[in-house]
């Protein structure tokens, strides 16, 4: 058995190295073979030079690499979090209790089909210009996942628990926060993680609202300047610390829930 | 109700439901008397109203018509294991049994000694602290039974407890729960569709129809007990009933 286990996972590991060795691999060889022009698209050694580069150089963008990511780690942060805050709660409350459903639920839908770009305009008129309103952009984009999963997750709660706890006499308040809430869990974090990857996916665009630094200002001002290697890398930046975030969320989410991972 | 040692006296229920084919009746004006300390076994075909029946009981679910009326000195209210165990997957065994204590609002200490003393009387000791995806079904109905007797309530309702597990353990449980019911007496009414499974356990049996269902007979096993089922008078008994119940619909 254990050895069965072992073989699985070196398997798995092999497996996910090489698919990323190939992808960087081929992406490499395509530059050098000069199949597309350097010009156009950046090798990965060369990405990873301007990303040495870009430690402490703060040509063309203003800033290092570092502060950009942080910039725009704390914008994402505070956009997520904050749709986390209102959004699963919301969620939860409507969908446990009908009041709270009839409310919500049609400003709710008005809400939902509307892109969060088309936010932009409407948000630096009321907000100006600024990190309020990227936050806001980027919360926009959060909130849905964090409210629809949210209230799907507690309106599956399984009807005979739920009778379980009332015979038991439990109140509705305990229902909602004893039987309610904990079914709803994983679901709620699964909101969680697809929530953080659109907050993640609108920071580009976000960061259009008259940004002077981050990394989708990294990325246009790489653009204006004619440095493919500049955008490529905001990109690559982009990709490996949202990869890197949702993983964490995923460790956090089998700490969090250590029934689900048993066997 | 006259001190008659009658735990649970339902007159005339009767459910009927909206679906799509218009208004089912299920239960047809449902008369019986649940006796105190007895081991009552209600037999009926699949789909008859059974659940139904022990719904109404535990209040899960409101009758149209009839009263339902318990002895003044019981709470009414009842102990229940489910046919589909309905343990709370996120709580270990010893949250799960001590759940309905805590509703009631016990405290912690008095609330896990009773859930451990009726974890140690189902044979679980030791599992306490496991999930219940890491159970078998014959465990986690254990812990359906240990958490029905834990809440304190003098009368149990099981909905077709053993309907879910393989044969053998379902045998095996069977014996488990009278072991368990010599141990303490409480008053069962025991939901089933298995005609053997009702003459092995139960003390009284009464059988019903096909829905809209009624009490079409009432069977007082006289066999020792434990009973065994190749003797004559089980397999009379059985032949009896058999030709008595309605095919399932
Ligand atoms: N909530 C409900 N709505 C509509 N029909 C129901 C409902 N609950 C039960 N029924 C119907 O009542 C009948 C009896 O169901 P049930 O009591 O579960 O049967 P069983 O004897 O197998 O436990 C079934 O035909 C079922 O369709
Ligand atoms: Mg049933």
């Amino acid at each position: 058995m254990y050895n069965e286990k072992t073989r699985s996972v070196g398997m798995k590991v092999f497996l996910n190295v090489s698919g990323l060795l190939m992808f960087f691999g081929i992406w490499e060889l395509v530059v050098a073979l000069g199949l597309i022009s350097e010009k156009k698209l950046v090798a990965p050694s060369a990405i990873f030079m301007t990303f040495i580069d870009k430690l402490t150089n703060v040509v063309p963008d203003g800033n290092t690499i570092i502060v950009h990511t942080l910039t725009s780690l704390e914008l994402v942060l505070i956009g997520f979090v904050l749709s986390c805050l209102i959004g699963v709660p919301l969620g939860l409350l409507m969908g446990f209790f009908k009041p709270a459903n009839r409310f919500f639920t049609p400003i709710f839908e008005i809400i939902r089909p509307i892109p969060p770009l088309a936010w932009i305009p409407i948000v630096i008129v009321v907000l100006g210009i600024g990190i309020q309103a990227e936050a806001f952009i980027i919360f926009v984009a959060a909130f849905v996942p964090c409210v629809i999963n949210s209230y799907t997750g507690i309106q599956a709660t399984s009807k005979t628990l739920l009778d379980v706890a009332k015979t038991a006499g439990a109140s509705k308040t305990q229902l909602f926060f004893k039987v309610g809430i904990p079914s709803a869990l994983p679901m709620v974090f699964t909101g969680i993680k697809i929530s953080f990857g659109s907050a993640w996916a609108t920071l580009v665009a976000a960061e259009m609202i008259a940004s002077t630094v981050g990394l989708g200002f990294m990325i246009q001002q790489g653009r204006n300047a004619v440095r493919p290697d500049i955008v490529l890398l905001g990109m690559s930046v982009i990709g490996l610390i949202g990869a890197a975030l949702t993983g964490l969320l995923s460790i956090l989410e089998k700490k969090a829930l250590p029934w689900r991972n048993l066997k | 109700m006259a001190g008659t040692g009658c735990k649970i006296k339902l007159e005339s229920v009767s459910k009927s439901f909206d679906d799509k084919i218009g208004r089912t009746a299920v239960l047809d004006e449902i008369s019986l008397n649940v006796y105190e300390n007895e081991f009552l076994v209600i037999l009926g075909p699949g789909q008859c109203g059974k659940t139904v029946l022990l719904n109404i009981i535990a209040d899960m679910e409101q009758a149209d018509s009839g009263t339902i009326t318990f002895d003044p000195q019981s709470s009414g209210q009842t102990g229940f294991v489910f046919q589909r165990y309905a343990l709370f997957n996120w709580k270990n065994v010893l949250k799960n049994v001590e759940l309905p204590l805590k509703f009631k609002g016990a405290e912690k200490e008095q609330r896990q000694n009773t859930a451990m003393k009726y974890i140690e009387m189902v044979g679980l000791k030791g599992f306490e602290k496991a999930y219940p995806s890491q159970l078998s079904g014959g465990m986690k109905q254990r812990v359906g039974i240990a958490r029905a007797y834990a809440s304190g309530n003098d009368i149990i309702l099981m909905d077709e407890p053993f309907g879910a597990l393989d044969a053998q353990t379902r045998y095996q449980m069977q014996d488990e729960l009278l072991k368990i019911r010599s141990k303490e007496k409480k008053t069962i009414v025991f939901v089933t569709n298995n005609i053997e499974e009702a003459i092995y356990m139960g003390d009284r049996i009464l059988l019903l129809s096909n829905k809209p269902s009624k009490v079409v007979k009432e069977y007082v096993p006289d066999l020792e007990r434990p009973r065994k089922n190749t003797s004559s008078q089980f397999m009379e008994l059985r032949d009896e009933i058999t030709a008595n119940m309605d095919l399932a619909l």
